[in-house]
């Protein structure tokens, strides 16, 4: 119960119990599967290909960052985002890089290997392939106006989806306010998803309240 | 150095007291309120036209106006502080030119005129061989337009966001502290004297806008307007929605933010990390600068105030004091 007497759901389960079904086509359902395949700390699989996220370790010399990236097409795969580690290393002499691929199946091993011949560490490998987080607050008539279909909006781009919510309800005709949790694969895909959640915000008369970033 | 002072409300009042308690080398030559004026050249006795302005609502000859203070008195720079005018920016403006045409030098902390006609003050004030200075319009006490200008000179200005607008911050501070609802904090606003019974030009951020615009043009040149603004008040803000910050450690502030690059200029309120040196309590005002060799910088401090404010426009007149009066 909310300070006020109010409802309070936490969680993503209620979402999930309110989800509409999207349009059955092949192409939706292919992302739905990366979706849903994405909550696993693993790798992901879907169709011919593997969703992999590692966290590489290389020398900080010219070249060295293409090069280390090279053997990723090489075996067929595409780079989907390259995240630099914004802490340089205190000698200055490493590079750490992390990075969103995808790649045909049993071509990790392979890849692998390229790597240490190119002399890149692997610190990690098979994290959580949605890196970029955002939280933002949504007021409004939010249940009027189907808050199922506001986080279907994102959920069904593929590259962004919302793993979090916490509501408040304070009573039938008052407005609500939530607390929603976006992640997206890049910052980008991160952009794109917030573009579409200020439409559907201007659509639908709610006030949506964005975190701060530097904007330089 | 002659001044001149117009406008004889908190503002006006700051200003008259500092120059009267303090050496500062600036002789009161002519002052007006809305209903009367008065002037000496040999120097004005402050005190006795506070007491008067006291004791029977006008400050001194009601045969005489603003007007003829401006067009006849004697003084080098003119003071500039009368209530307001965000639409017309009536009577100030017009007062501004007539100074201007004099080749008197103004200093300002009249955002309706700066925002409306910056770029024509402006012009018509180098046209002249003077100053237009107008550090009191953003953030009161904060030397914005003197760290712009002086400690940041050479630097691209890259963008820059903050909190312009004191009332809007306590009214945020106050929801989240206590869980008020709107309504209740800005009541509460309201009898601090933090808020006007009129409270719209605060809780809908215009006064903010109107804020970056001026620092906009002043900045950058490009001719923005109040029109321009991507604006939302706090007006519609929840107690829940300030809980679900708090939750995550963050809260809700009204943020002003410029970046040409990015064609963004808005006000809207923003979720913040709690640590964020955006986050502050009660009336101040905050402003950072991102800047190609500088960085970042963030300027804190007093955004109203009667004597706060006049700590700007002493500034400015100092300013004027040491660059054009007394060489010349």
């Amino acid at each position: 119960m909310s300070p006020d007497g109010g409802r309070v759901v936490h969680g993503v389960d209620y979402l999930e119990k309110k989800r509409v079904s999207p349009e059955p086509s092949h192409f939706l359902s292919l992302l739905h599967k990366i979706k849903d395949l994405s909550f696993r700390p693993c790798n992901n699989e879907y169709g011919g290909f593997l969703q992999v996220s590692m966290k590489l370790e290389m020398k900080d010399s010219p070249g060295q960052l293409v090069a280390a990236l090279k053997p990723i097409s090489d075996v067929g795969g595409n780079i989907i985002a390259v995240i630099h580690q914004r802490d340089p290393d205190p000698d200055g002499d490493t590079l750490n890089v992390q990075i969103v691929l995808e790649l045909p199946k049993g071509r990790l091993d392979n890849l692998i290997g390229l790597l240490k011949e190119q002399g890149v560490h692997i610190q990690r490998i098979g994290e959580e392939r949605l890196l970029y987080q955002r939280t933002v607050i949504l007021i409004g008539h939010l249940m009027h106006t189907g808050f199922s279909d506001t986080v279907d909006q994102i959920d069904s781009t593929g590259f962004a989806e919302v793993t979090d919510v916490a509501m408040s309800m304070p009573a039938i005709s008052d407005r609500s306010s939530s607390r929603i949790t976006i992640k997206a694969v890049s910052r980008d895909d991160m952009e794109a998803a917030l573009a579409i959640l200020r439409r559907v915000a201007r659509q639908k008369a709610l006030l949506l309240i964005e975190p701060l970033e530097d904007t330089a | 150095m002659k001044v001149a002072l117009i406008g004889l409300g908190s503002v006006g009042r700051g200003v008259a007291e500092m120059l009267a308690k303090k050496d500062l080398g600036l002789v009161l030559t002519g002052i007006a309120d809305s209903k009367s004026a008065f002037m000496d050249p040999a120097g004005i006795d402050i005190a006795r036209v506070l007491a008067h302005k006291k004791k029977n609502g006008s400050c001194g000859d009601q045969n005489l106006t603003a007007e003829d203070i401006i067009k006849k008195a004697d003084y080098d720079a003119l003071i500039e502080v009368t209530p307001t005018n965000a639409l017309s920016g009536e009577p100030a403006i017009g007062y501004m030119k007539a100074a201007l045409n004099r080749k008197k030098h103004v200093v300002t902390s009249n955002k309706g005129p700066i925002a409306l006609a910056q770029k024509e003050l402006r012009a018509m004030a180098r046209k002249k061989g003077v100053a237009l200075r107008y550090e009191a319009t953003v953030a009161g006490a904060i030397p914005v337009m003197h760290t712009l200008e002086h400690g940041l000179a050479g630097n691209e200005i890259l963008a820059l966001y903050g909190v312009l607008n004191g009332t809007c911050n306590y009214i945020l501070t106050r929801m989240a502290a206590e869980g008020l609802t709107y309504e209740q904090a800005l009541l509460e606003a309201r009898e601090m004297g933090y808020a006007e019974a009129d409270p719209t030009y605060d809780v809908q951020g215009i006064d903010a806008a109107i804020k970056l615009v001026i620092l906009a043009n002043t900045i950058w040149d490009n001719g923005v307007k109040l029109g321009d603004v991507d604006r939302t008040g706090i007006d519609l803000l929840t107690p829940d929605a300030l809980r679900l910050a708090d939750e995550e450690g963050c809260t809700i502030r009204l943020i002003a933010e410029a970046n040409p690059k990015k064609h963004l200029l808005r006000v809207s309120p923003r979720i913040l990390d709690k640590n964020h040196p955006l986050v502050f309590e009660g009336t101040l005002n905050a402003l950072t600068l991102e800047t190609d060799m500088a960085k970042e910088i963030t300027l804190i401090g007093r955004g109203a105030g009667s004597i706060e404010t006049a700590s700007a426009i002493i500034g400015d007149l100092l300013y004027i004091r040491d660059r054009y009066v007394e060489r010349a």
